[in-house]
């Protein structure tokens, strides 16, 4: 369970938002979903240099792949 | 593969170029966590929530071809009349890059009801988001979150939803979203 500091941390963020042009937030969601991708896929690049990475690789996929069937 | 470009990030990128494909096939609506991410709430998410109309095998084999030949494939299968089963019956599909089963994906699922029908309805587009597709309202989507969902991520996008539309919203219709959902999706007293 998230506290209360969280929530107040949401709500400024959006006022932030409400009050500033696109210009001034767009560009700090941007660096946060970039990077989150980007560090992903280093650590997938990363797994596929070892032989054991790759079975790791090949189980996140299977299991990626198994959870979205029926 | 470019992944985001200029302003557009990666998860911008992703929908610019699926819905540009279902848009030429289908109604559609992008709803959920991909609504507050676009309206500037900071976090992100692995997949995107999409509805579409209903639609004979035909044309939705038409759209999976044209998603194939525009770089996008199902992870659940190859085969067409598999991926139209599972929403024939009420289940999502999800796309992702070719070459790859790994996020960001596109989750996809036929409308299934008389919400889902008004959501399409009253679909719109932000300018806020500068982003070039079709969303469900902010009512619904806050609606959903503080009704139906109510986890604290959800929580907190319905908070970030509300306050960059003070004064905006509509708090009669919530209401009336919120009563659907509690009989046609928690099958409870309106």
């Amino acid at each position: 369970m998230r506290d209360k500091s969280h929530m107040e941390a949401v709500e400024r963020w959006a006022e932030f938002v409400r009050t500033h042009p696109r210009s001034e937030w767009k560009p700090a969601v941007d660096a946060l979903v970039n990077a989150t991708y980007e560090k992903a896929d280093e650590f997938y690049v990363r797994l596929k240099e070892t032989e054991k990475g790759r079975e790791i690789l090949k189980r996140l996929m299977e299991d990626r792949i198994s959870r979205v069937k029926r | 593969m470019e992944r985001g470009v200029g302003d557009r990030n990666i998860l911008d990128a992703f929908t610019i170029d699926f819905c540009k494909v279902l848009e030429k096939h289908v109604k559609y609506i992008v709803v959920s966590g991909f609504v507050a991410i676009s309206h500037g709430r900071r976090r992100t998410t692995e997949d995107i929530d999409t509805i579409i109309e209903k639609m004979s095998f035909e044309k939705f084999k038409k759209l999976h071809e044209d998603l194939d030949s525009h770089g996008f494939h199902c992870i659940q299968s190859s085969k067409v009349e598999d991926i139209y089963d599972y929403l024939e019956k009420k289940d999502s599909v999800r796309y992702v890059r070719k070459g790859t089963v790994l996020p960001p994906e596109m989750e996809i699922k036929f409308v299934k009801d008389e919400i889902d029908e008004i959501q399409m309805r009253t679909r719109k587009k932000f300018e806020l988001t500068g982003l070039d597709i079709w969303f469900s309202s902010i009512e619904f989507n806050i609606a959903f979150k503080e009704e139906l969902l109510k986890t604290p991520k959800d929580m907190e996008d319905a908070k970030h939803l509300r306050i960059i539309y003070k004064g905006e919203i509509d708090e009669h219709f919530i209401n009336e979203i919120k009563k659907m959902i509690r009989i046609l999706r928690l099958k409870r007293e309106g």
